[in-house]
């Protein structure tokens, strides 16, 4: 009897970035399968594959031995396979019955009209087959966040119902990384439960989660299946062993080591005792001169918030945040400006550039002010003076600089960001995953950039797109998990074991 | 970008065409189109409509709109004739501070309590319309006859054109300049274009926006001041037709309601065209009532073709 589900040969790209290389994956039935591997090593991309999301540019998906072809998401449904995304899709101003059917109300029509009664009853039922002790008829709101996962799974399980699939296929990403214990026990329960009637897909970081729950697992690392598995074999520590790259961080010549300077005695930043609700709890460390310091930790554990009130982007609820010695309350990104903070997010093309003006605009923008000449004028020789070095200093590919920023590669896009800050005389730039998305040459140019600010006396705060990137380019490295800094680790002299890493943060 | 100058192409050469193409064809139908009296009455026609659009330029680049600037016409008309009846010469920065305070509490309203300027400015709207009234006492007004001298002036000739046409050329080429040359102005754009990353470059964009529905709340005060000079009279609902002109002059001259897009000398083509066009209307006898459809269309169409759909969700 073939597998239920078997992808061969998968291959993705996106641009220049090789996300998925030839990956083989197999699901069999009433089977719960793990799929471990760092930030972008490829995990969501195959299953967003398998869940109609992207198509993938090579490979075969077959379905108990036949070939099937997935374009969107509802193709992906009739053939009972559901993703459940971490930001979930369920409506939540809605009763849950509406939310089980939502968009195939017209199966309960009794005269051409909708039936309320009927899609009560239903949902009854469906509720009550995987043991959801909720009224189909409560507002959705009052759920919290595993019930309405269940919620999911149930629409995920009626559907594959409708289209008469025994054995649905439910892909989980990261279902609990802003649980509380007690909702992953329930959680977990239910999974445990529902594997008799289907198998699952589950993506996660907690490796401890995925040893207690699955039957097998996948390890990949930059886009590559480099391990599969069985129950017998899995635990935490053979697990992150095989997550470890072969000593890729190590190399001096990828994150320029060669060039890592030791940071000077001064404080340029100190946190203390910074807290916000739900989202980080008393953290505290301190910022040097000429220092990178790399916030290591998966999805939930508090870095990005952290780093975001440090922006200015959100608030704390209380402690202290000293600059040069002097309290500073940050209330807003420009507050965070004036400090000398500058932030290069994530999304640099929506949230670090302004595509449609030209790349000097964008340059300069924080300084406009400052390039004043009579009458408030903008002083247009200067500010072309300082961009033109930027761009040499930086070495910025451009046509010119009164071309759009969209005209760019990621890589100098994010280059431009940069100038941007350093034009702005920040002393403080907290960078959230720098190389995202851009091709390892134009990771290296970034390095180098980094590099070259510290020298300036600049100081960095990283959370780099892979914990590599995070140990290869620290002078520091502070460890989190569960919204507290769970360590700290010396990587000037010497750099960490990346499993000494891992161990802190899963 | 392509998309960028693609853009950029049709806001100004549409509108461009789009005049020269009016006016050759009226020229052609009515030679006398283009007397110096028709001209200045084309002139009339789009000055309040340009004044005021003016600041409704800034409020659409910001990726707003201000739906009160009808209702505050209505009353700093007015507000102007009154302070100008009462206190003489000290009625135009009376007026203007009015102005100032109305743009100022709107631009308050949007950005303090986040409330979407449509709705923020439809709200005040009302509040300026009632106001209107009451202290109108609901009538008609006009000057005192010792006073009409302190505004005649702006109605005198120079050549073709009024003192008044020439204030707000002058009035143009300033907005033009500060939008193109100052911090200020390219903050305005930045805004329009992605108020994310502008705000995430350490720019107070709460202040750009605010600055800019006091720019528009001004500009309303100098338009008000503009139209009485005119009219020589005001009355408490007299501003409302104004509403769809000053928007549909903005898009018209290809000013992008999605924000970043556009600028204060297509506004300055935007007025002309429509009155252009009411006026070549008016010369071919088409119904008054019927003029509003030609306007109507003329905006939808123009706000179609400046629409930059990847931001439709941020039209507030």
């Amino acid at each position: 009897m073939p597998k239920l589900l078997k992808m061969e040969g998968i291959d993705k790209s996106f641009g220049s970035t090789h996300a998925l290389k030839v990956v083989d994956f197999e699901v069999d039935r009433n089977e719960i399968v793990g799929l471990v591997g760092e930030n972008g090593a490829g995990k969501s991309t195959l299953m967003k594959i398998l869940a109609g999301v992207y198509k993938a540019d090579l490979g075969r998906i077959f379905l108990e031995g036949k070939e099937i072809s997935i374009n969107n998401l509802v193709e992906a449904s009739t053939y009972g396979i559901g993703m459940i995304f971490q930001e979930q899709s369920v409506l939540k101003n809605i009763p849950v019955y509406e939310n089980l059917f939502i968009s195939h109300e017209n199966m309960f029509t009794t005269y051409g009209v909708i039936s309320k009664k009927k899609m009560i009853n239903t949902a009854k039922r469906v509720l009550q087959e995987i043991g959801l002790d909720i009224s189909p008829t409560t507002n959705t709101f009052n759920l919290n966040y595993s019930q309405r996962q269940l919620v999911e799974i149930a629409r995920n399980i009626w559907l594959s119902e409708v289209s008469e699939i025994e054995n649905p296929l439910i892909i989980l990403d990261e279902p609990t990384t802003v649980l509380e214990q007690a909702e992953i026990d329930f959680i977990f329960a239910k999974l445990k439960q529902l594997k008799e009637r289907l198998s699952i897909v589950y993506i996660s970081h907690n490796l401890s989660e995925v040893v207690a729950l699955c039957d097998r697992t996948y390890i990949l690392r930059d886009g590559e299946v480099v391990s599969c598995l069985g129950k017998s074999d899995t635990s935490v520590e053979n697990i992150r062993d095989r997550m470890v790259g072969q000593g890729s961080f190590n190399d001096n010549e990828y994150y320029l080591t060669d060039l890592q300077r030791i940071p000077e005695q001064e404080v340029v930043l100190e946190v203390e005792n910074l807290h916000k609700y739900m989202e980080f709890e008393d953290i505290s460390f301190k910022l040097y001169k000429g220092e990178i310091l790399s916030l290591c930790g998966t999805v939930g554990s508090g870095k990005e918030a952290l780093c975001e009130s440090l922006c200015g982007l959100r608030q704390s609820d209380g402690g202290k945040i000293l600059i040069n010695g002097k309290r500073a309350v940050i209330k807003n990104p420009y507050d965070a400006y004036k400090y000398g903070i500058g932030y290069t997010p994530e999304d640099r093309r929506n949230a670090g550039l302004i595509q449609d003006l030209p790349i000097y605009e964008n340059m300069t923008l924080p300084i406009l002010t400052n390039l004043r000449k009579a009458l408030l004028f903008i002083d247009r020789v200067t500010q072309k003076e300082l961009c033109t070095n930027a761009v040499k200093t930086l070495n910025i590919r451009l046509q010119s600089l009164q071309a759009a920023c969209s005209s760019l590669s990621g890589g100098n896009q994010q280059k431009v960001i940069i100038a941007k800050w350093v034009l702005s005389k920040v002393r403080i730039l907290i960078m959230s995953h720098p190389t995202r998305g851009v091709d390892v040459k134009a990771k290296q140019q970034i390095y180098e950039v980094m590099r070259d600010l510290v020298n300036k006396g600049i100081s960095i705060i990283l959370m780099g797109d892979s914990f590599e990137e995070d140990i290869g380019m620290a002078n520091r490295i502070i460890t989190m998990k569960n919204r507290r800094i769970t360590g700290e680790l010396e990587a000037t002299q010497s750099k960490p074991a990346f499993s000494d890493v891992l161990e802190k943060i899963v | 970008m392509g998309n960028f100058f693609r853009k950029i192409r049709l806001n100004t050469i549409i509108p461009i065409i789009g005049l020269i193409l009016l006016f050759s064809i009226l020229t052609f139908i009515n030679p006398n189109f283009l007397s110096a009296y028709n001209i200045g009455a084309l002139l009339d026609g789009a000055i309040t409509i340009f004044i005021a659009g003016i600041g409704m330029t800034f409020v659409l680049l910001i990726g707003s709109i201000d739906l009160s600037v009808g209702a505050m016409i209505s009353l700093n008309t007015i507000l102007f004739i009154l302070l100008v009846n009462r206190f003489g010469v000290l009625g135009y920065p009376l007026t203007i501070l009015s102005g100032y305070i109305m743009g100022y509490l709107n631009g308050v309203l949007f950005t303090k309590f986040k409330i979407p300027s449509f709705i923020t400015t439809f709200g005040m709207s009302g509040v300026y319309k009632s106001i209107a009234l009451i202290v109108s006492g609901a009538r008609p007004i006009g000057f005192d006859t010792s006073k009409m001298n302190l505004i005649l002036y702006l109605t005198d000739s120079i050549g073709p054109f009024k003192v008044l046409h020439i204030v707000g050329f002058v009035l143009m080429v300033v907005c033009m300049v500060i939008l193109k040359y100052t911090a200020f102005g390219r903050y305005v754009y930045a805004t329009g274009s992605s108020e994310q990353a502008t705000l995430y470059s350490g720019i107070n964009t709460q202040q750009i926006k605010r600055l800019s529905f006091v720019i528009s709340g001004i500009s309303v005060a100098l338009a008000s001041i503009g139209l009485v000079a005119i009219k020589m009279s005001a009355a408490p609902s007299m501003g409302e037709p104004y509403q769809m002109n000053i928007i549909a002059a903005t898009v018209v001259g290809g000013t992008a309601m999605t924000g970043g897009v556009g600028g204060v000398g297509l506004t300055y083509l935007g007025a002309f065209i429509l009155s252009i066009l009411s006026n070549g209307l008016n010369m071919f006898g088409v119904n008054v009532y019927l003029q509003q459809i030609f306007t109507g269309i003329l905006t939808v169409v123009a706000i179609s073709l400046t629409l930059d759909r990847t931001k439709i969700k941020l039209v507030k």
